[in-house]
C-alpha cells in the first residue's frame, strides 16, 4: 500500500449547511470525547453538535465507533475524556454523570431489543410507568396508532414479523416523548424491499413527532436520504460532517471522497494554473504549489465516453445498471477509471474511446511526500 | 470539524485522568462482597488451624501415603466425571432430541437419581452388588455362584458416584441442547455433513461450555464426597479429613488436608477456566423460536430404550426397591417404626429456604460475572466454588469457630444453618442463573434504561422475569442437596430440628435399616415431588414465552 | 379494548406485584428466619413437659447435651430423663468424633453442658483440652474405678465388649481360636473384616499397648494386616459382611449384632464369640459422659449424669441398646451373654485416653 497521507485540500470545509443557522437551539454538544477500550482507542477527540429537530446520520465501515457514540450519547459507555451536553446540561463529563434513565434520551436498537416476556402493548408503554394509569394508556394508543400497529397490542414480539418489530421498537422509544431517538443500523435487519418501505415511513413518523434524531448506518444511500447532515466517520474520528451534497461533491478527504459514491483518482502533477494528468489538464482552483503531485477526484458520472476514435484507451468491462451502463476504461497507463453512461446505447467492450471529464468543481487531494 | 493530528491525541492520552466504568451498582456489589466474605471463611480458619501445626502434623501429612491417596483421589474425579459424562450426554441427547418412547417420562426418571443421597446409594449398592450381596443371593441358585467380583474400592466409588451424580451433567447438558438454535445443525448437513459427523462436530463442540460446568459440578462432588467413597472402602482426600477427626481430634492434620484439597479445587476451576475462557461468548442460540430437529431412532429404539433403563434401573429403581424391602422388613418383625413428618417438615424448610436464599445470593454473582466481566468478577466466581468442594464437616467447623466467637446470638439457629448451605452449595445456582442471564441480550436491559428505569427496576422487571427459568433451575438444584446434606446439619441445625437426612444417619449409623428405610423414601418423595414441580414450572414458562 | 386492560392491569399491576412480591418475600423471608431462630431451640423437646412437682430442681432449667450416641438408641431414654428430673433436656445428636471436634472448636463459649459420647477416646480429648469440670464422688463411685477418667472428669455409663463376630453357616464356634491372637493365623487370610477408622477398635488397641506392650501389639497388628483383613466403615458393616459371608470373622463390639437380630430375626447368619481366658480381645469399653466446665448448669448437668447412672436408665441400656450395665444389680439381657460367663481383662479406661500413640502406630504400619 503506497503511503498516503490524506490532506483536506477540497474547497469543501466546514462550510455551514444553508439552513442550519446558528439561531436554532443545539440539542447535542459533544466536546473533545475520546473513548477507547483497553489499549484499543474507538473514539477519539470527537466533538460534534446536533441541533434541534435535526436528523443527523452517522455514516462508516464496521468499527469506525459510530456505535460507540451513540451509546456514549444514551449513557451505556462513559468517555474516558471530554463532554456530553443534553439540552445544555452536562450528562458526561468529568464533573457530572447521568445515568441513562435520566437523560431522555430514547434508543431503536439494530435488533430492536423488544422484551419477550412482554406484549407489544407492554413494550410500548415500559418507559411509560411514571404516567397515570388512562394517560398511558391513551399514549399507549396514540404511538400505536403514529406507527400503524393498532390492533397488534395483544401480540408478542415473537408472533410479529421484521417491519412489525423494528415499528414496535420506535414506538417504544418514542413513547416517552424523548428529545433525541438513537437509531442503530435500524434497518439492517429487514430485506431490501421492506427496506425501501419502511425508511420514509421512520421517516414520516419520526418527523411527526418532531423529535431530533441520530442514527448510524453503514449504507450510504440510507444516510443520504434521511440525513439533514452526514457524518462520516473513520476509525474513530470524524472525517467529515455535512449536507449529503457537500459529502458528496465536495468530500473533505481522500477516505469520504472513496467511502461516499463511487470515485477514481487520477494523480496529475501542479503547475500553475493547471493540474496535468494522463486525460488532460484541470484548474489549479485552490492555487496548488507548482511541483506538487495530487489525486484528482473523478466521480463516473463526471467522465464521458467518445468512441469513434483508433487509439487511446479502451473499454474493459461493462456492467448493467438499469437506466445506466457503468464501463471500466483502461489508460495507456494501466489505471483504470470507470464512466456511467446512458443505457439506451452500448459500446462493446474492446471500443477504443475519447475521455472527456466535465468538472463543476476540482477535487484533489495531494500525494505525501 | 475534528481532525486531530497524532500530536494532539498523545496529549489527550496523557492528559486524562483514569477512566472510570460503568460500576457495578451497590445493590449488586454489596451481596457479592457479603459472598465473598462468607467464602473465605473456611479457608481462613483453615489457615489458622494450620498455622497451629507442629512439625509432627507436617511430616505426617508430608508421608509417601498422602501422595498416593492425592493421586487416586484424582484418578477418581477424573473417571468419574469422564463416566457421568458418557452417561448423561447421551441421555441428554435421547431425552432432547430423538423420538424415543415415552421421552418425557424418561427426562424426569434420569434426572431424579439427584434425589438419592450417596451415604443411602453406598449402602445399597454394596447390599446389592457386595460380593454376597442379593445379586449374588438370586445367582446362587441357577449359576451356583458363590462370590461375585470385588465391588469395593475404586470400581465400587467409581460405580456409585457416577450413578447418584451424572445427573449434575445431566441437567446442564439437556438445557443447552434444547435452547440449541437449529440452524446450526441444518448449515452443518447442508455442507455435506452426515449426522453423526453433524453430533460430534457441532452438536458435541456445542455443548462444551455446558458439559465442562456440569463436569466442574461432578469433580467437585467427587473430591468431597464421603459417603459412597467410606461405604465402599476407597480410600479418597476427604475421607482422610474424616479419619483425622475420629481418630485423633486432630483437627490442625485435618486442616492441613483441607487446604490441600482447597489447593485442587482452585486448580480444578483453573482448568474449567480455560476451558470456559476461550468459550465465553458462546451462547446457544437465542431468538428463534424454532424447535430443535427431531431425530427418528429407527431400529435404534431399542438399544436407546435399553440404555435409558439401565441406568434408571441401578440409579433409582434397585436403591428404591431396596428400601422398600427394608421397610417391608421391618413392619414384618414388628418393629415400631414412627413417620417422620417433622423431619419432613423441617427438610423442606430448611431446603426450601436454603434454595431461596442461595439463588438471592447466587444473582448478583452471576450478573456480575456475566455483565460486569472482569478479573475481579470472574474471581469472585470462582471463589463461590470453594465451599461445594469442600466437605460439609470443615465448613461446619469453620462456621462453628466464626460463628461463636462473631455471630454468637446466631449460634446454631435455623439462619446459621440456612448461611452454611449457602456457602455449601452455591455454585449450583450461580452456575444456572449465570446460564440463563448469559442467554439475555445486554440490549433488553440497556432499552429498558434507555426508557428511564433505574438498574434495580429494570433487574426486577427485566432480567428477573427472563431467567426465570434458570432461578428455578439453580433453586431446585440447592433444595435437593440441601435435601441430603448431613454433616453441617449435625453440627449447626438449632437442636431438636431433625431433618430427613439426620433421621436417615440416625438409623443407618447404628445399622437399623428398617427405621432408615421410612425417611430415606420420604426424602426420595419429597425431592422428587420438588422436581416434578420444577418441570411443570418450566413447562408453563415455555408456554408463555413460546 | 382488549389491550388497553392489558396495559392497565397486566403490565403495570403484573410489574408493580413484582416489585411486592420481592419485597413482602424478603421480609417475610427475614422475619421467619429470625422467628425461627428465636422458636426453633424451645421446640426441641417433646412439648408438655414441664417439672413434676416432686423435682427438687426449678422448673424452666435446661440443659443442651451433645450426643454422639444415635437419637434411634436412646432417644427414648433421653426423652424420658427431663420428664423424671424435671429439667428440660435439649440434645444434639451427631457423631461422637465430629462433636468433639464442634465442642473443642467452640471452646469456652460451647453451648453444651454434657457430652455423651460413644467411646472413652473422645471424652478423653475434651478431658486433655481441660474443658471438663470433676464430678462429684456420687457419681464416679456408681461404677467401677476401671470404667471411668483417672482425673474424675467422666464416667462410663454403658459397657460394651469387644468380640468377634462370625458367620454361623461358614464356621462352628470351635473353629475360633481362644485368643485373637490366633487370628494372626495365614488360614484366616482374607477372612477378616475391621473398621481401623472407628473409634472403639482405637480404643481396643489402645487397651492392647497397655496391657501386653508395645512390640505384642505391632506384632498382632502386622499379623492381622498380612491377612489382608478387608477395612469398613463402621462396626454395623463389619457385622453385615461376616453375616452375608463377605468376610467370616470381624473384629467389633458385641451389641451391633444384636440390633440385626431384632430386625431379621433369629436366622441372622452371624454371632458373637468371646475370646477365652481374659484376651484382650474381649475387653470392656464404655459410653460415657462428662460435664463441661463451662456450664451454668452444673447441679443439673449432674442430676442428668446421675440419672444415666440409675437402675432405669441401666435396665434402659441393658434392654434396649443391648450393652452391660455399669452398675452392680443389674441383670444382662437374656441373649447377650453375661459378664460371668465371660473373661474381661482388666485395664483402667481412664487410661485409655491417651490415643496419640495408637494412632501413630496404624499410620507407621500403614493401616490408617
Amino acid at each position: 500500500m503506497v503511503n498516503i497521507k490524506n490532506r483536506m485540500i477540497s474547497e469543501a470545509s466546514v462550510t455551514p449547511h444553508p439552513d442550519a443557522s446558528r439561531s436554532i437551539e443545539t440539542l447535542i454538544s459533544i466536546k473533545g470525547v475520546h473513548k477507547s477500550f483497553g489499549s484499543n482507542t474507538v473514539i477519539s477527540n470527537l466533538s460534534l453538535e446536533v441541533r434541534q429537530g435535526e436528523f443527523l446520520s452517522l455514516l462508516g465501515p464496521s468499527g469506525c465507533g459510530k456505535t460507540t457514540i451513540l451509546r456514549l450519547i444514551a449513557g451505556f459507555e462513559r468517555p474516558d475524556a471530554g463532554e456530553i451536553y443534553v439540552s445544555g446540561q452536562l450528562v458526561a463529563g468529568d464533573a457530572a454523570w447521568q445515568p441513562p434513565e435520566k437523560r431522555g434520551v430514547g434508543m431503536v436498537f439494530q435488533d430492536y431489543a423488544l422484551f419477550p416476556h412482554l406484549t407489544v402493548a407492554q413494550n410500548i408503554a415500559f418507559g411509560l410507568h411514571r404516567f397515570k394509569s388512562d394517560a398511558r394508556q391513551r399514549r399507549v394508543q396514540e404511538v400505536m396508532d403514529l406507527v400503524g400497529l393498532s390492533g397488534l397490542g395483544n401480540r408478542y414480539p415473537y408472533e410479529l414479523s421484521g417491519g412489525q418489530q423494528q415499528r414496535v421498537a420506535l414506538a417504544r422509544a418514542l413513547a416517552p416523548g424523548p428529545q433525541l431517538v438513537l437509531l442503530d443500523e435500524p434497518f439492517s435487519n429487514l430485506d431490501t424491499d421492506l427496506r425501501a418501505q419502511i425508511r420514509p415511513e421512520v421517516e414520516r413518523i419520526l418527523r411527526e413527532a418532531k423529535t431530533t434524531a441520530i442514527f448510524v448506518t453503514h449504507d450510504q444511500e440510507e444516510a443520504m436520504d434521511m440525513g439533514d447532515r452526514v457524518g462520516i466517520l473513520y476509525k474513530g474520528c470524524l472525517e467529515q460532517l455535512g449536507t449529503p451534497e457537500e459529502v458528496y461533491h465536495w468530500p473533505a478527504t481522500r477516505f469520504v471522497a472513496d467511502f461516499v459514491g463511487q470515485a477514481d483518482f487520477l494523480s496529475g502533477k501542479v503547475a500553475a494554473d493547471t493540474i496535468s494528468t494522463e486525460i488532460g489538464d484541470f484548474v489549479n482552483v485552490r492555487n496548488l504549489p507548482s511541483g506538487c503531485m495530487v489525486e484528482i477526484m473523478l466521480r463516473p458520472d463526471d467522465v464521458q465516453l467518445f468512441p469513434d476514435t483508433e487509439e487511446g484507451p479502451h473499454i474493459i468491462a461493462r456492467q448493467f445498471r438499469g437506466s445506466e451502463n457503468l464501463y471500466t476504461v483502461l489508460l495507456p497507463s494501466g489505471k483504470q477509471i470507470h464512466s456511467s453512461q446512458s443505457s439506451t446505447e452500448i459500446i462493446p467492450i474492446g471500443t477504443r474511446v475519447k475521455i472527456k471529464v466535465e468538472l463543476n468543481h476540482v477535487v484533489a487531494f495531494t500525494l505525501a511526500g | 470539524m475534528a481532525i486531530s493530528s497524532p500530536q494532539k491525541r498523545t496529549d489527550m492520552k496523557t492528559g486524562r485522568r483514569t477512566p472510570i466504568s460503568l460500576g457495578p451498582p451497590a445493590f449488586l456489589w454489596v451481596p457479592a462482597l457479603f459472598v465473598a466474605v462468607a467464602m473465605l471463611l473456611a479457608p481462613v480458619y483453615l489457615v489458622i488451624r494450620t498455622a497451629s501445626a507442629g512439625q509432627d502434623a507436617l511430616s505426617l501429612f508430608l508421608r509417601e501415603r498422602t501422595a498416593l491417596v492425592l493421586v487416586r483421589t484424582v484418578a477418581l474425579a477424573i473417571s468419574v466425571t469422564a463416566a457421568t459424562s458418557a452417561i448423561a450426554i447421551p441421555l441428554a441427547w435421547l431425552t432432547v432430541r430423538t423420538d424415543l418412547p415415552l421421552r418425557k417420562l424418561w427426562s424426569v426418571l434420569t434426572i431424579l437419581p439427584l434425589v438419592v443421597p450417596s451415604y443411602v446409594g453406598g449402602f445399597v449398592l454394596v447390599a446389592a452388588f457386595g460380593p454376597r450381596g442379593m445379586l449374588q443371593h438370586l445367582l446362587s441358585g441357577p449359576f451356583g455362584i458363590e462370590r461375585l467380583p470385588e465391588i469395593y474400592g475404586f470400581p465400587g466409588a467409581l460405580l456409585a458416584l457416577t450413578l447418584f451424580s451424572y445427573p449434575y451433567m445431566l441437567l446442564n447438558v439437556r438445557a443447552a441442547l434444547a435452547g440449541m438454535d437449529p440452524a446450526l445443525e441444518e448449515a452443518a448437513r447442508s455442507l455435506g455433513r452426515g449426522p453423526r459427523s453433524t453430533f460430534f462436530h457441532v452438536t458435541l463442540q456445542h455443548l462444551r461450555p455446558a458439559a465442562a460446568s456440569g463436569a466442574l459440578l461432578v469433580a467437585l462432588y467427587t473430591l468431597s464426597d464421603f459417603g459412597a467413597v467410606s461405604l465402599l472402602q476407597f480410600d479418597s482426600f476427604t475421607r482422610q479429613i474424616y479419619v483425622q477427626y475420629q481418630g485423633s481430634f486432630d483437627r490442625t492434620l485435618a486442616a492441613v488436608f483441607s487446604l490441600v484439597l482447597v489447593a485442587l479445587t482452585i486448580s480444578v476451576l483453573f482448568a474449567e477456566g480455560r476451558v470456559r475462557g476461550k468459550l465465553r461468548y458462546y451462547r446457544s442460540g437465542v431468538g428463534t423460536g424454532r424447535p430443535p430437529m427431531v431425530v427418528s431412532l429407527g431400529r435404534w429404539k431399542w438399544p436407546a430404550l435399553f440404555f435409558c433403563g439401565s441406568i434408571v434401573l441401578f440409579s433409582l429403581f434397585i436403591p428404591i426397591a431396596i428400601l422398600s424391602y427394608w421397610l417391608v422388613q421391618g413392619l414384618l418383625a414388628s418393629i415400631p417404626l414412627q413417620a417422620v413428618w417433622a423431619a419432613a417438615l423441617h427438610s423442606a424448610l430448611a431446603s426450601g429456604l436454603a434454595a431461596i436464599v442461595t439463588v438471592t445470593m447466587a444473582l448478583p454473582v452471576a450478573i456480575l460475572a456475566v455483565r460486569y466481566s472482569g478479573r475481579l468478577s470472574s474471581l469472585l466466581e470462582r471463589i463461590s466454588y470453594i465451599g461445594f468442594a469442600l466437605p460439609g464437616i470443615v465448613i461446619a467447623l469453620s462456621l462453628v469457630f466464626f460463628g461463636i466467637r462473631f455471630a454468637t446470638p446466631f449460634y446454631q439457629t435455623l439462619g446459621m444453618l440456612v448461611f452454611a448451605y449457602m456457602v455449601l452449595f452455591l455454585p449450583q445456582a450461580v452456575g444456572s442463573v449465570r446460564s440463563s442471564v448469559m442467554q439475555i441480550s445486554p440490549r433488553l436491559e440497556e432499552a429498558a434504561r434507555s426508557l428511564g428505569h433505574s438498574p434495580p427496576s429494570v433487574l426486577a422487571r427485566i432480567t428477573l422475569p427472563l431467567i426465570r427459568n434458570g432461578l428455578l433451575g439453580g433453586a431446585a438444584l440447592v433444595f435437593l442437596t440441601v435435601m441430603k446434606e448431613l454433616p453441617a446439619t449435625l453440627v449447626l441445625s438449632p437442636i431438636g430440628f431433625d431433618t430427613l437426612a439426620t433421621e436417615v444417619w440416625n438409623a443407618t449409623t447404628e445399622g437399623l435399616f428398617a427405621q432408615a428405610a421410612m425417611p430415606a423414601l420420604l426424602l426420595i418423595a419429597v425431592s422428587s415431588g420438588a422436581i416434578v414441580l420444577l418441570l411443570l414450572q418450566e413447562k408453563r414458562a415455555g408456554r408463555v414465552e413460546r | 379494548m382488549t389491550f388497553n386492560r392489558i396495559i392497565r392491569m397486566d403490565y403495570y399491576e403484573v410489574n408493580v406485584l413484582y416489585l411486592k412480591l420481592i419485597k413482602t418475600f424478603s421480609i417475610s423471608l427475614l422475619s421467619l428466619i429470625f422467628l425461627l431462630a428465636a422458636c426453633a431451640p424451645k421446640q426441641a423437646v417433646t412439648p408438655g413437659v414441664s417439672a413434676p412437682a416432686s423435682s427438687q430442681i426449678t422448673p424452666g432449667v435446661s440443659i443442651t447435651v451433645y450426643s454422639g450416641r444415635s437419637k434411634s438408641l436412646i432417644g427414648p431414654l433421653l426423652d424420658q430423663v427431663g420428664k423424671d428430673i424435671g429439667i428440660e433436656v435439649r440434645v444434639r445428636y451427631g457423631d461422637t468424633a465430629q462433636l468433639a471436634a464442634a465442642i473443642l472448636e467452640e471452646g469456652k463459649r460451647t453451648p453444651a453442658d454434657v457430652f455423651f459420647a460413644q467411646d472413652a477416646g473422645a471424652l478423653g480429648a475434651i478431658s486433655k483440652a481441660g474443658m471438663l469440670a470433676p464430678l462429684p464422688d456420687g457419681i464416679l463411685n456408681r461404677v467401677g474405678t476401671e470404667f471411668r477418667s483417672l482425673k474424675g472428669d467422666w464416667v462410663g455409663v454403658s459397657g460394651r465388649a469387644r468380640v468377634v463376630v462370625y458367620n454361623t453357616q461358614l464356621l462352628k464356634e470351635s473353629d475360633l481360636p481362644e485368643s485373637i491372637r490366633g487370628f494372626t493365623d495365614p488360614k484366616w487370610k482374607g477372612k477378616i473384616g475391621w473398621p481401623p477408622t472407628n473409634g472403639s477398635f482405637q480404643a481396643f488397641v489402645t487397651a492392647m499397648r497397655k496391657i501386653e506392650g508395645e512390640q505384642k501389639t505391632i506384632q498382632w497388628l502386622e499379623g492381622i494386616k498380612a491377612n489382608n483383613p478387608k477395612v469398613y466403615k463402621d462396626n454395623t458393616a463389619v457385622v453385615l459382611a461376616v453375616a452375608a459371608g463377605e468376610v467370616q470373622v470381624g473384629f467389633v463390639n458385641h451389641y451391633y449384632l444384636f440390633n440385626q437380630i431384632k430386625q431379621k430375626g433369629e436366622s441372622f447368619t452371624a454371632r458373637n464369640y468371646y475370646p477365652k481366658k481374659g484376651d484382650i480381645g474381649a475387653i470392656m469399653n464404655v459410653a460415657g459422659a462428662g460435664i463441661l466446665s463451662v456450664t451454668k448448669n452444673r447441679e443439673a448437668s449432674e442430676r442428668f449424669i446421675e440419672y444415666l447412672l440409675s437402675d432405669s436408665a441401666q435396665r434402659y441400656f441393658v434392654n434396649e441398646t443391648f450393652e452391660y450395665a455399669l452398675t452392680t444389680g443389674i441383670p444382662t439381657h437374656p441373649g447377650v451373654a453375661p459378664l460371668s460367663q465371660i473373661d474381661v481383662p482388666k485395664i483402667d479406661l481412664g487410661s485409655l485416653e491417651d490415643l496419640e500413640g495408637t494412632l501413630k502406630l496404624l499410620r507407621d504400619l500403614g493401616i490408617l
